[in-house]
């Protein structure tokens, strides 16, 4: 009974961070309402083994992240999602950076959530890991089953359309 | 070190290089101010990104939480329902089965009126079936139970393969080590209009019809059960036949017995191996017939043309016997009518108070002797009341709803709380009361017609007329509590002197026990809701006062 009443009193303190967490790392808001649920459900089935030592966020988050990488790939139906590294890096751009962070800083949070959710899963992902959550580099290769520095070139190419899909908006406004 | 490349630069500043790597990434930035306003961009960007990305929806809903089902739950859930069920299937076999059939048979096999005869004839048949169906549709139970646990397990371990293999060779050892299949197959044919057993099929298993017009020219090995307006039986029938409508032809063979009520119940040309019940407005057995058992007749015209084996019981208004009979008649009828061709291989037993009632034609051959019997005791009117016996069973009834009620109020205290508290709380238990009275025996038949709900059915009734027994008594404590408040075994002896002395009363007597059977009933119920919403609560027993 204490088990449930204490679950309770955390599902509904961390339900809009949890949902937050899968809608970011989904793209869109529908199939991170049942990815919560689902999130949630998992965690209560292994309640009994979450370590008070640890952040409940943490734990919680890390449920999160492995069931929407999950969903990811089962949507894409490939494991390897988050393509090739070599690939990756012969596209990286040189970008001007100050140009790029006028542009983040202008942008208001609403419009900057709009282009990340249009990015790509496979650079979507890992910014959201990165930034979000404040997973390492090494935390998010392990998680996304990918070298450490395929990490890099992923949140890399991440910002690089980030900062081309915002510089497009400001083209578009002017 | 050659100029840092824009992967290092971003790595740097996300903190993620280490040792030679960084120390020469972190020598390039110190060393140019363009580096070093780059990283620090790098970092506030990430800063603005994580920044954005964890902005909160506000006033976001939070569903309620909805807790899975436990596994364990789950399987203990089943193996409860399992074990209730095989429970409920032994006590139904033992009590039904063993018991109540014995009980019956024996009770049938002494002299009863043999309208009885045919009731609890109809009662054994019902029995013995409904068992068997029960058993049968139990074990599909139980393997649908057994099947959905394994699934559930095979679904939870579904990710190990060993798991899953493990699950699917426990299924499959839980369904093999099961009993067969119901060897008492079940066929249902319902419709509206016409259905039909075509002459060229075969019915294999039990076969039950209901529709407006049955017609069955095919074959049935097992039983035959049909309800509907028009009935016709030409096919043979390996089994029983019961049969309800407004009118039933059976000119087939039968190789058990055959039961049933109709306007009009005829057989005709055909051959019964068992006996037959059969009751209408006119019922006969025409032509060639031929039964092997004994034959019950219960109708306002009762007709014999063909042959039958042993005895023969007709009731009605007037019987009329052209056939032979291999061994006794007895009629309870006005009229007795012996056709020239008539012939009886022993006695004639002619309930009536006029022997001019009886015409037998020349040429009709009685083996036996030809007695004239008054009619039974309980056929004639009486006024019961000037008899002792009705004084003895009334105190009988007494002494019985004293100890019972006794009983009752001792194991449930809480009922000596149960009151009457004034014209609208009557006015509803009545209510209550009334709705009950006719609401189970309705429900009761409904589930008696599906057969696999006749246990069900049956004990439906069983309780009901406990219930109806059970109201007397507890308005009987009500009205006696109201003359005798403190000493509970004089107020419910009163109680029930009075509501006896009610109920006996001429001509009122019968209206009176009705309302205060309702009204009894409703709060007998009423009491009941409350005790399991208290239960339910954890609370006490509860209190109608």
């Amino acid at each position: 009974m204490a088990k449930n009443a204490a679950f309770e009193i955390l599902y509904r303190e961390y339900y809009a961070r949890v949902f937050g967490l899968c809608r970011r790392l989904l793209g869109s808001a529908d199939p991170a309402e049942d990815a919560t649920q689902e999130v949630f459900m998992r965690a209560y089935k292994s309640f009994g083994r979450y370590k008070t030592e640890q952040p409940f966020w943490q734990w919680i988050a890390s449920i999160a992240n492995n069931y929407c990488i999950d969903v990811l790939r089962q949507r894409s139906r490939s494991p390897h999602i988050f393509g090739d590294e070599e690939e990756e890096l012969s596209e990286l751009q040189a970008q001007d950076g100050s140009v790029i962070n006028e542009l983040i800083v202008r942008e208001d949070a609403g419009a900057l959530n709009a282009a990340i959710a249009k990015l790509p899963d496979k650079y979507r992902v890992p910014l959201v890991l990165a930034y979000l959550n404040q997973n390492s580099y090494d935390e998010i290769a392990a998680q996304l089953d990918i070298s450490r520095n395929h990490v890099g070139v992923l949140l890399l190419r991440a910002k690089q359309r980030l900062r081309s899909a915002l510089a497009a908006d400001k083209e578009a406004e002017a | 070190m050659s100029r840092p490349s824009p992967l290092e630069l971003s790595m740097y500043a996300d903190g993620a290089l280490t040792g030679a790597d960084a120390e020469a990434v972190a020598a390039e930035v110190a060393a140019s101010e363009m580096y070093r306003s780059e990283v620090a961009l790098l970092k506030d960007e990430s800063r603005q990104l994580g920044t954005a990305m964890g902005m909160e929806i506000e006033g976001l809903p939070v569903p309620a939480f909805s807790r899975p089902a436990s596994l364990r739950g789950f399987a203990m859930a089943n193996v409860v329902t399992g074990l209730v069920i095989w429970l409920a299937q032994f006590l139904w076999k033992t009590l039904f089965g063993e018991v109540i059939v014995e009980a019956t048979t024996w009770l049938t096999s002494v002299y009863l009126p043999d309208i009885y005869a045919v009731a609890s004839g109809s009662v054994l048949y019902l029995i013995e079936e409904g068992t068997a169906m029960l058993d049968a549709y139990l074990v599909i139970i139980v393997l649908t139970v057994l099947a959905v646990t394994a699934l559930a397990l095979l679904f939870k371990y579904r990710q190990s393969r060993s798991g899953a293999s493990f699950c699917a060779i426990a299924a499959l050892l839980a369904v093999t080590a099961l009993p067969a299949p119901p060897t008492h197959a079940l066929e249902v044919r319902r419709g509206e209009g016409v259905v039909t057993v075509a002459a060229a099929e075969t019915i294999d298993d039990t076969l039950v019809v209901a529709a407006e017009t049955a017609v069955i020219d095919g074959d049935v090995t097992g039983d035959l059960v049909v309800v509907g307006r028009s009935i016709d039986v030409s096919g043979d029938v390996g089994g029983n036949i019961v049969a309800f409508a407004e009118s039933v032809k059976i000119r087939g063979s039968v190789g058990g017995t055959v039961m049933g009520a109709a306007s009009a119940y005829n057989l005709t040309d055909a051959t019964v191996g068992g006996d037959v019940w059969v009751a209408g407005e006119k019922v006969g057995a025409a032509g060639s017939t031929q039964v092997d058992g004994n034959v019950t007749f219960a109708g306002n015209s009762v007709t014999i043309e063909g042959g039958v084996d042993k005895d023969l019981y007709a009731f009605g208004e007037s019987v009329e016997l052209s056939g032979s009979l291999g061994e006794d008649l007895e009629a309870f009828a006005n009229r007795l009518r012996l056709l020239g061709d008539a012939s009886v291989g022993g006695d004639v037993r002619f309930r009536t108070g006029n022997k001019d009632n009886l015409f037998r034609a020349e040429g009709v051959e009685i083996a036996g002797a030809v007695e004239f019997l008054d009619m039974p005791e309980e056929m004639q009117p009486a006024n019961k009341y000037a008899t002792i016996e009705f004084y003895l069973w009334q105190i009988a009834r007494l002494i019985a709803a004293f100890l019972v009620g006794w009983a009752l109020l001792t194991l449930l205290p809480g009922m000596r709380n149960i009151s009457l508290a004034g014209g609208v709380e009557g006015l509803k238990s009545a209510g209550i009361g009334f709705l009950a009275v006719l609401a189970v025996p309705i429900a009761a038949v409904l589930v008696a017609i599906t057969i696999i709900g006749l246990p069900f059915a049956l004990i439906a009734f069983g309780i009901w007329l406990l219930g109806l027994y059970l109201s007397q008594i507890v308005i009987a404590r009500v009205i006696g509590s109201s003359l005798v408040a403190d000493n509970l075994p004089l107020s419910l002896l009163a109680g029930l002197v009075i509501v006896l002395v009610a109920v006996n009363l001429p001509f009122l007597g019968e209206v009176i026990d009705f309302i205060l059977t309702i009204v009894g009933l409703g709060l007998l119920v009423q009491y009941l809701f409350r005790l399991i919403a208290n239960r339910g609560d954890g609370g006490a027993s509860p209190s109608f006062a």
